[in-house]
């Protein structure tokens, strides 16, 4: 029988090299779904989730078990994820059309979804993505969580640390933003 | 749109992801086939979850391979402890080695073209250590300060003002101000005329002038970048604090909302209720008198 998250976080806190590994093979796959959903970036999305799992192992002393293992993991990557976002803004890079016709060593490869692989995932894909990247960080968080990780609302709460309420709040005004977007909501007059 | 809508929106994204209890539920519903725009609002939310849906789950690029914790933290569960100091100590000296090569390193052109040499102690000539090759400003400390080189070593009284100014500049870039100055002034080494001295102190002082307006603009360009940077990172935190505060405000007034509409769809039933008593007590009194009249009769 698997051991449960908090008996594999009890056993590396102990020494067990193993049991830690056995975390990040369960973990990988969400919170690097959460971390590109969120920042859709696949290099980007790489390099947090890497991040998080070493922040992971280094604090799990301070892991107190109040709330759930993966819990506490989406926050750590969230707030590597803010972090991130925030840097982009307070030093805005300069386009890489620009970089390449000064230097095309600046040229690098783009790692966000090619064309072909939009097609592939199809136009209304591509255009919940648009949407989804256009709405407040707060509401995305939470329709992130909600929609493709299938948290209850005391577990949203829980990793971005906010009161249920707002968590619903921001899951209603994000629905109500994205079903505008998609043009299935008039913007005025409903 | 109701009085009722404003209490009953809000709940809506809750029902559509199945976090509400029966009875509100119940309730929702209930409104739900009375209002046509609540019913299209709550369509819409339906369709969102089925656009959302089509963004297919995304999975971990293939040959990545996440590492469980840092490498520092391997290494610590697989060796001993006197291996990696061991280990430690043996990169140390390696780096020292590397860095005393990589700083005696020589280049030089003659005839035979480009050589180039390199020693741990400062000369790849004769391997003496570079205390023991310092000048002790005498003519030979005119000589080039790597011995592979092909200048030739000057007197500095032969030479002309041009030649000295050209001479004091390459001191400069090679020596440095201090030990060219010392170099280049002492009279008992250089047998340099006053009026020799007077250009030396003059050149030296107009670089040393130059150099120090050079440092002072590089200073003034780094601090105005600084400031600048602070600047932007002062608007950027007040920018967060003032979403964060205008989000709070709008979670308060959303559940300010949200409350007073259960409180009306509440005050409204009981009203109804209440409403549906008065009408059958009023039915009731108004079959009394009859009741009574008959009694009468009979």
């Amino acid at each position: 029988m698997a051991l449960s998250d908090e008996q594999l976080v009890a056993l590396t806190v102990k020494g067990d090299v193993s049991a830690f590994n056995d975390l990040v093979g369960r973990w990988e796959g969400s919170l690097y779904s959460f971390v590109y959903r969120y920042l859709d970036d696949h290099e980007e999305a790489k390099d947090i989730c890497q991040e998080a799992f070493v922040r992971a192992y280094t604090h799990l002393d301070g892991f107190r078990g109040q709330s759930k293992f993966s819990s506490w993991l989406y926050q750590i990557a969230l707030n590597l994820c803010r972090s991130k976002l925030r840097r982009k803004k307070s030093h805005p890079t300069v386009s890489i059309d620009d970089r390449e016709q000064a230097n095309p060593l600046w040229a690098l490869p783009d790692t966000r979804a090619t064309p072909a692989e939009a097609t592939l995932e199809g136009e209304r894909a591509l255009a919940v993505r648009e949407a989804l990247a256009e709405l407040p960080e707060a509401q995305r968080e939470v329709i992130i969580l909600k929609e493709y990780h299938g948290l209850k609302f005391r577990e949203i709460a829980e990793v971005l640390d906010t009161p249920e309420s707002t968590v619903k709040s921001r899951l209603y005004n994000g629905l109500e933003a994205l079903a505008r977007a998609l043009g299935h909501l008039q913007a005025e007059g409903i | 749109m109701s009085d009722n809508c404003e209490g009953i929106r809000p709940l809506l994204a809750e029902l559509i992801y199945e976090e509400v209890d029966a009875s509100t539920a119940k309730v929702i519903y209930g409104h739900l086939e009375e209002c046509a725009a609540c019913r299209q609002r709550y369509a819409s939310f339906r369709n969102v979850r089925a656009d959302l849906q089509e963004w297919q789950p995304v999975g971990v690029p293939a040959g990545t391979t996440f590492i469980g914790m840092p490498a520092s933290a391997q290494k610590a569960s697989t060796g001993s402890l006197w291996l990696r100091g061991l280990a430690v100590a043996a990169t140390f000296i390696f780096g020292l080695v590397l860095t005393a090569a990589a700083v005696n390193l020589q280049i030089s052109n003659d005839a035979d073209g480009w050589t180039m040499s390199t020693s741990l102690w400062g000369s790849a000539a004769t391997g003496e250590p570079v205390a023991q090759q310092q000048p002790a400003a005498t003519p030979e400390s005119l000589a080039p300060v790597n011995p592979g080189s092909t200048v030739r070593p000057v007197s500095l009284s032969d030479m002309d003002p041009q030649e000295l100014e050209s001479w004091l500049d390459a001191a400069l870039t090679s020596r440095g101000m201090v030990q060219a100055t010392q170099i280049a002034t002492v009279p008992a080494s250089n047998n340099l005329s006053p009026a020799q001295i007077q250009q030396v102190n003059s050149l030296m002082a107009d670089r040393f002038n130059e150099r120090n307006n050079e440092e002072r603009y590089m200073f003034s360009n780094m601090l105005t970048a600084s400031e600048s940077r602070q600047r932007e990172e002062f608007n950027a935190t007040l920018t967060s604090l003032y979403e964060h505060l205008e989000a709070e405000q709008e979670d308060a007034l959303y559940m300010l909302v949200s409350e007073l509409g259960l409180l009306q769809l509440d005050t409204d039933q009981r009203l109804q209720h209440t409403d549906s008593k008065v009408d059958y007590l009023m039915n009731q009194v108004d079959s009394q008198p009859d009741t009574v009249e008959r009694e009468e009769r009979d």
